[in-house]
């Protein structure tokens, strides 16, 4: 192991894979920063420029891109609410309340050391685990799918501040607007109301944008413009200081192992794997009600656990060869193109490809946050930009964004109709998050839940056969519950104090 | 303050370098302009000119665009993109990919018909487009298509995981027959390609002994989802592509029961085809290029014959070979008569689910 492991260091040390990682992790953070543009859109892009090169360095470059898109999405979802990535979403929630504190120096820099800490673990559980984890991913089929799509719901609560019902409102219309689009069971378009460009629903892209950037858009615009408030100088560039990083690493670490674990599952992915671990942060944390409102904690889980899913992802495509997220489909093509067919036998057959693979990927996180603290300094200016140019910008990008999904025209109004649905949800106090968690969810738990009655032959019991699904259901109850028990306790503890209070 | 300062100073051109970068990337991806390549490939054009002649359409003399309706990746992107880089060396002109998602492939279509009929937009087309073809609501027919030619098949094959008690189709297949609905075929969509095949096979099976093999198809979104199914023991049995499945194969976490291709395949020697089993079933999962009817019929002659040298280069081949397929560059009316007979198939399938 350690001797391939130099092997793969060897391979990697030569100054054009320095300089290919260096390239790869700087189109990365551009990539995953804009939105409309993600990861496996980027790798996509650069994979035909790669045809070129060796193997190895192809791979150095394209995994050093997609590591790095994972992190790039929260620049944007930071400074201006605008998730770069669907991952990043969750990034967002407390993000974007730091960054107008004038704390966005606080959120980048935590949201680069997670994003590193998250991409270094899951490179080294690809190292060292991948084998055991891959087989664990295998014995997910449907059910187990499903239970871990109804315990990914059941955080609806932790997304919705303060009025559950309204948050329940949101999910209920997310889960309802992801059935428009072709039923896979049947082949029949649901809701489509004759246009077939929603075939296959709404894409997740134009629907954050609109939800999240068009929506803030909309709400600066209801503010006064005229003024330009020039802000001080240095506003919003403090860093984290050591001790609130050093307070940050349980919540980093859970969320590390959560992100490898979701990422592993080909039927899962690093939105998911975020959406989850920022929910366990804030049931974990002492101070939930500061969660939303600008909670360090908030940006770290997020992060490390979108980046950690990058190594998870990796993990079935070199144990098993099964991709285990859409990027890495992309880099099946990749290596289908030199002739490389991934899989198991690639370990022994191709020990230079897969250790410079894991040699590049340590490095590529290294650099990562190198470029990423280095730049941190420019993205907090957008402080400085006058909100009449920084709406107009937000609209641009969002619009370019949504086109850019399928060139077609039909995403952009879709993007319009649901910056104005989240433009009215603000208004009348309804959390927006909810509605992406169940469009996001939503399509995974029908399509397990249907596929596992077919598969026993409508027989409910198969929820209940194995260990992981049932652990799942439990989790999902227990997390269901735990925020009307909490609740339950502080309110009963607020009235014995107000009764002590009276008898004094 | 001065270290800040000389910082800020590297920070800007190196950001401004990954930007270029980032266009020339997109540029790449989204069609490139392509300005020197035109040039330079213009000499052996004007080299063949006086051969060109007689069929008076100058063809092409203009960058041509090739529709690709799937995500950049995925086996239609790849070929298409093969297609454009050997393509070229035999058309003379660039041949620029635009990525044109959504609708499931309807989008594109739609384009591609709303486009100038003169050949210089075309679309990379698979077995998938006789499934758009019976959506209800889709606005187009097979006589709005001009096939053009064929490029690629990809033959089906069963799967069972490794440690399956079935270590033949045959076994299989007697299992199914004695337990209706029993046997579960993870598989791509319903009524998609794997689906019209299968069905199509179930039809022959009970043609040939009498007796109906009923299965359970059960539809995942993508193909390597369903074969993950299939390695996890989640279901009896699976329906893929064996290009897909080679290592897994190789690892011993599944095993290839029957493959529907004319002959044994190189690479599974020991796994027999349908053919030999005794049902008249070879069937492949076919891609190919189309444009607009209406297009110039010497133009699609110039195209079939340019892409057809451009296919059976060695270049092209070798790919073809690297993912376990079957060259395939059938003519125009050839082209047709399948994508017709597929698409009556389809409707085949998609009115017996109805019925269920």
């Amino acid at each position: 192991m350690l001797e391939n492991m130099l092997m793969g260091f060897d391979v990697i040390f030569s100054w054009q894979n320095l300089l290919l990682i260096v390239l790869g992790v700087s189109i990365g953070i551009l990539v995953g920063a804009t939105p409309g543009l993600s990861g496996s859109t980027g790798v996509a892009l650069l994979l035909p420029f790669t045809f070129g090169l060796p193997v190895t360095s192809s791979l150095v470059v394209l995994c050093a891109l997609y590591t790095a898109a994972e992190y790039g999405g929260s620049i944007t979802a930071i400074a201006i609410n605008t998730p770069g990535t669907p991952a990043a979403v969750a990034t967002a929630f407390d993000g974007y309340p730091l960054f107008q504190q004038g704390k966005g120096g606080k959120a980048l820099g935590v949201s680069i050391v997670a994003s590193t800490y998250g991409g270094l673990f899951s490179t080294l559980v690809l190292i060292f685990a991948s084998v055991p984890l891959a087989n664990f991913a295998l014995r997910f089929g449907p059910p187990e799918y499903f239970a871990l799509g109804v315990f990914g719901l059941t955080i609806i609560a932790s997304l919705s501040s303060e009025n559950w019902v309204k948050g329940f409102v949101a999910a209920v219309l997310g889960l309802l607007l992801k059935t428009v689009g072709v039923d896979p069971f049947s082949g029949y378009p649901r809701f489509i109301f004759g246009k077939f460009e929603l075939m296959n629903g709404f894409h997740i892209v134009p629907v954050l944008l609109g939800l999240f950037a068009v929506s803030e858009v909309f709400r600066m615009l209801e503010e006064e413009i005229g003024e330009r408030k020039l802000m001080d100088k240095t506003f919003g560039r403090i860093l984290p200081t050591i001790k609130e990083y050093i307070g940050l690493i349980p919540t980093i670490l859970r969320s590390g192992v959560i992100g490898v674990v979701i990422g592993v599952m080909p039927g899962a992915g690093a939105t998911i794997a975020s959406l989850i671990s920022y929910d366990q942060a804030k049931k974990m944390s002492k101070n939930p009600e500061k969660f939303g409102k600008g909670a360090l904690e908030g940006v770290a889980a997020s992060e490390a656990a979108n980046n950690a899913s990058v190594g998870g992802a990796l993990i079935p495509l070199l144990a098993l060869g099964v991709p285990g997220s859409a990027t890495t489909a992309i880099l099946v093509g990749a290596l289908m193109m030199k002739n490389i067919t991934p899989g198991p036998e690639l370990f022994s057959k191709m020990p230079e490809v897969v250790y410079g693979l894991f040699a590049s990927l340590l490095l590529a996180n290294i650099v990562m946050l190198i470029v990423g603290l280095g730049a941190t300094n420019i993205w907090v200016r957008v402080n400085r930009i006058p909100k009449t140019v920084l709406c107009a910008a937000i609209l641009a990008i969002s619009f370019v964004g949504s086109y850019a999904i399928g060139n077609s025209l039909f995403d952009v109004w879709v993007l319009l109709g649901f910056g104005v649905l989240g433009y009215v949800f603000k208004r009348y106090g309804f959390p927006v998050a909810p509605i992406v968690l169940a469009m996001v969810l939503g399509f995974m738990v029908e399509s397990s839940f249907r596929r596992a009655l077919l598969t026993s032959g409508g027989d409910y019991r198969i929820f209940f056969h194995s260990g992981i699904s049932v652990a799942l259901l439990i989790m999902a109850v227990i997390s269901f519950c735990l925020p009307f028990i909490s609740e339950y306790r502080r309110r009963k503890k607020a009235r014995t104090m107000a009764n002590i209070d009276i008898e004094r | 303050m001065q270290a800040r300062n000389r910082k800020k100073k590297w920070l800007g051109p190196i950001i401004l370098l990954c930007l270029a970068l980032v266009f020339l990337a997109g540029c790449g991806g989204g069609g490139k302009t392509g300005a020197g390549a035109g040039e330079s490939a213009s000499a052996p054009k004007g080299a063949e000119k006086p051969k060109e002649e007689k069929p008076k359409v100058n063809f092409p003399t203009k960058p041509i665009t090739l529709i690709c309706w799937s995500s950049p990746g995925s086996p239609v992107d790849v070929m298409s993109r093969q297609i454009s880089k050997v393509g070229e060396k035999y058309l003379g002109q660039p041949i620029n990919v635009l990525t044109k998602q959504g609708g499931g492939g309807a989008d594109a279509v739609t384009y591609l018909l709303k486009q100038p009929k003169d050949g210089y937009t075309i679309l990379a087309a698979t077995a998938s487009l006789a499934g758009l073809f019976n959506r209800e609501g889709i606005p187009f027919k097979p006589d709005d298509i001009q096939p053009i030619i064929g490029v690629q098949a990809d033959p089906y094959c069963i799967i069972v995981p490794g440690n399956s008690p079935f270590k033949s189709f045959q076994e299989l297949l007697e299992y199914g027959q004695k337990n209706p609905g029993k046997v579960t075929i993870s598989g791509p969509f319903a009524a998609g390609a794997h689906h019209v095949r299968f069905y199509q096979l179930q039809k022959i099976i009970k043609q040939k002994t009498g007796k109906a093999f009923d299965v359970t198809w059960v539809p995942f979104e993508g193909g390597s989802e369903a074969v993950a199914n299939v390695m996890g023991g989640h279901s009896v049995a699976g329906h893929t592509n064996p290009g897909n499945i080679k290592a897994q194969v190789a690892a011993g976490k599944l095993k290839i029961l029957s493959v529907s291709s004319e002959k044994r395949l190189d690479s599974f020697p020991d796994v027999p085809t349908y053919k030999e089993m005794g049902y008249d079933f070879v069937a492949y999962h076919w891609r190919g290029i189309v444009g607009p009817k209406g297009m110039p019929q010497e133009v699609v002659d110039i195209l079939y014959q340019k892409l057809k040298q451009a296919i059976e280069d060695p270049e092209f081949q070798k790919y073809i070979k690297s993912v376990e397929m079957i060259s395939w560059p059938v003519s125009p009316s050839e082209f047709d008569k399948e994508i017709r007979e597929f698409t009556a198939a389809t409707q085949e399938v998609v009115k017996a689910i109805e019925k269920k």
